[in-house]
């Protein structure tokens, strides 16, 4: 077991767990963080981090919500909805903020110089290299980073004193305080909420910059971007849902995938629901896949 | 308050990790300390057992380290690629000659491709054939699948091949339609089926274009696209490796016959998706070919696997893309079987 040392924080771990890593002052706290952790206190980060910036996010109250999709009748034609969307459960979660769009390619191309390096690099990625320094291309600086990993998210939102948001986080932020079934609202997506795959034409051939469709695209509480774009790695291991009530949920202990939410640009309008959900192998990348990161007050 | 920013204690040009390169303070104590303590690379002793059991968020840096490391390290895969050296990546389209219902006949036959920006020619890339539904086209299958995400995620081409278009009568007009049944063309006998043709001269026109997974080249389909995608997994058994039937059928048309005559060496695999609401195609003919799989050997969960599906009717389902990608990609054609 890792010594316990003072100003440590649980960050990685937090990130996946959903936890609140550093206490009611956040990772700067001098308080035992461990204790908020949750089954993960033996194991204790001296990583280094930045203080999150709440300012670029959205504050999710404290809420009870219905998370799922309710069975109506069968999925035929014209039914949207996935069986991995039942039952419809109810979820207890407390306040959280999470970024209201995003994370772009220059907060990316920040992290990498800073900490992240090539392990979290992808070629194909609108980066710039030069020796340890790494910038978005000329153009890319406001696009949402695409082809990373699930690993890849997790690290980003722990140097950012963040973590990646559970399942339910994202799905109470996307779907509002009414449990809207896509985050504007109830009307089915145009190319004016979001980038996405609009039938026989996408759209945008590629992510448009984060916030393009803001404010048609935006939730209630001001997330812009969680359907279309890019789709977003959470935190949970993927699995079916429970059917009994659940209070702030992580999702399983293991497993071999993790969750996606949001639907990108490549996908149709069925994927943009706000309770759509895939599993994806956390290791594997994709120009259409991104993440946003979350942080309790 | 300390300073917001500082540096995490990692080491990203860290050498591949071994026992012998160990230098954290805390390895061989059975805890993976990478990221939060060590040096990435420092504490392998740990971290390799730690991600070989199943990595916890805690090890998902080290872990990530070691896929890469393993990845850098790891001898070349057998040579199962085709050879194509061009290729262009993302959304495009083409036609190309197959015969028709009968020998004489020609025709020119359309397809979508979609191929992902990761496309490298260096690397052989499997490939998923897509088949829609009766009467549908190819323009939407790749929302209505959402497999593109999938495909961008796991590194594989995807190409969506038209049905052609057939006269089916007053009462339905001409619509799409594959080929299924063993009536609806001159010939042989299947091998002469004008969408085996179809796909056959498609196949060897991509593996020109791209280097292609010989080994890894895969049917799947919905509904009369899902029975074609059989036929395509046992007709061209030494092109199609495997297939998805995502509410189809076989019995309907008749091929289960040929299902339970084929003597090839190789257990096809294929993946079964079938709702148990599905007022188009009964479930029925999906717990048949399982019925007729396990009787004729195959062994269910190793050998093909069926997703049986409470409260679905006659759709795609993609939430199992990658499972079912997962299943098909850990059962290849054998080199020495697949065409070059």
């Amino acid at each position: 077991m890792s010594p316990r040392l003072p100003n440590t924080v649980a960050l990685v771990l937090a990130a996946a767990c959903g936890c609140d890593a550093g206490g009611a002052d956040g990772p700067d706290a001098d308080a035992d963080a461990s204790t908020d952790a949750g089954d993960f206190v033996d194991v204790e980060a001296t990583v280094h981090h930045r203080s999150p910036d709440t300012d670029a996010m959205a504050a999710i109250p404290a809420s009870t919500f219905a998370m799922g999709h309710p069975v109506e009748r069968p999925g035929g034609y014209g039914q949207p909805w996935k069986e991995n969307e039942l039952p419809e459960h109810e979820v207890t979660l407390p306040a959280y903020f999470i970024d209201d769009r995003e994370v772009t390619v220059v907060e990316y191309a920040e992290f990498l110089a800073a900490e992240g390096g090539e392990v979290h690099r992808h070629p194909l990625q609108p980066i710039v290299r030069s020796g340890r320094d790494y910038a978005a291309a000329d153009g890319a600086a406001d696009l949402p980073i695409s082809l990373v990993s699930w690993f890849d998210a997790v690290t980003f939102c722990a140097w950012a004193g963040k973590r990646l948001p559970t399942e339910a986080e994202w799905e109470r932020a996307a779907r509002g305080p009414d449990g809207s079934l896509f985050p504007w609202g109830e009307d089915w997506p145009t190319c004016a909420h979001a980038a996405f795959n609009a039938g026989s034409t996408f759209c945008a051939e590629a992510p448009l910059p984060a916030g393009s469709h803001s404010p048609p695209g935006d939730s209630a509480e001001g997330c812009r971007d969680m359907s279309g774009n890019v789709a977003e790695w959470v935190a949970d291991v993927y699995d079916r849902y429970p059917s009994e009530p659940q209070t702030d949920p992580h999702g399983p202990a293991n497993g071999r995938y993790r969750v996606v939410r949001g639907g990108g640009f490549h996908e149709g309008s069925a994927a943009l629901r706000s309770t759509a959900r895939w599993a994806a192998d956390p290791a594997d990348r994709s120009v259409g896949v991104g993440f946003r990161c979350a942080v309790r007050p | 308050m300390r300073a917001g920013w500082t540096w995490l204690t990692i080491g990203l040009a860290a050498a591949p990790g071994s026992a012998d390169d160990d230098t954290c303070t805390t390895a061989f104590d059975g805890a993976c300390d990478e990221l939060q303590a060590c040096a990435l690379g420092t504490d392998s002793s740990d971290c390799d057992a730690a991600c070989a059991a199943g990595w916890s968020a805690a090890d998902a840096g080290a872990c990530a380290h070691d896929a890469a490391v393993a990845a850098a390290g790891v001898p070349p895969p057998p040579d199962t690629g085709s050879h194509g050296t061009g290729g262009w990546t993302g959304v495009w389209s083409g036609t190309i000659n197959a015969r028709g219902r009968t020998v004489s006949e020609q025709l020119v036959r359309h397809f979508k491709v979609y191929v992902p920006p990761s496309y490298d020619p260096r690397t052989a890339t499997p490939l998923i054939y897509v088949l829609g539904g009766f009467t549908v086209d190819m323009y939407g299958l790749d929302a209505y699948t959402e497999l593109l995400r999938t495909a961008d995620l796991n590194g594989f081409i995807v190409v969506f091949p038209q049905q052609h278009y057939y006269d089916f009568g007053p009462d339905i007009g001409w619509v799409f339609a594959w080929n299924v049944f063993r009536s609806d063309w001159v010939g042989r006998g299947w091998t002469d089926n004008p969408d085996v043709d179809f796909i056959r001269n498609l196949t060897a026109e991509l593996k020109r274009s791209y280097n292609i997974d010989r080994t890894r080249i895969f049917a799947s389909g919905h509904s009369r696209g899902a029975a074609m995608s059989i036929i395509l997994a046992f007709v061209l058994t030494d092109t199609i490796a495997g297939f998805v039937s995502e509410s189809g059928f076989a019995e309907a048309n008749g091929f289960d016959a040929e299902m339970r005559a084929y003597t090839g060496d190789r257990l096809v695999p294929g993946a079964l998706v079938h709702g148990t609401s599905d007022p188009d195609v009964p479930l029925a003919e999906s717990d048949g070919i399982r019925d007729l799989l396990v009787e004729s050997g195959w062994v269910p969960d190793e050998d093909f696997v069926y997703f049986r599906l409470e409260n679905v009717a006659h759709e795609w389902q993609p939430q199992y893309n990658q499972q079912i990608w997962d299943f098909l990609t850990e059962h290849p054609l054998p080199l020495e079987a697949a065409t070059p």
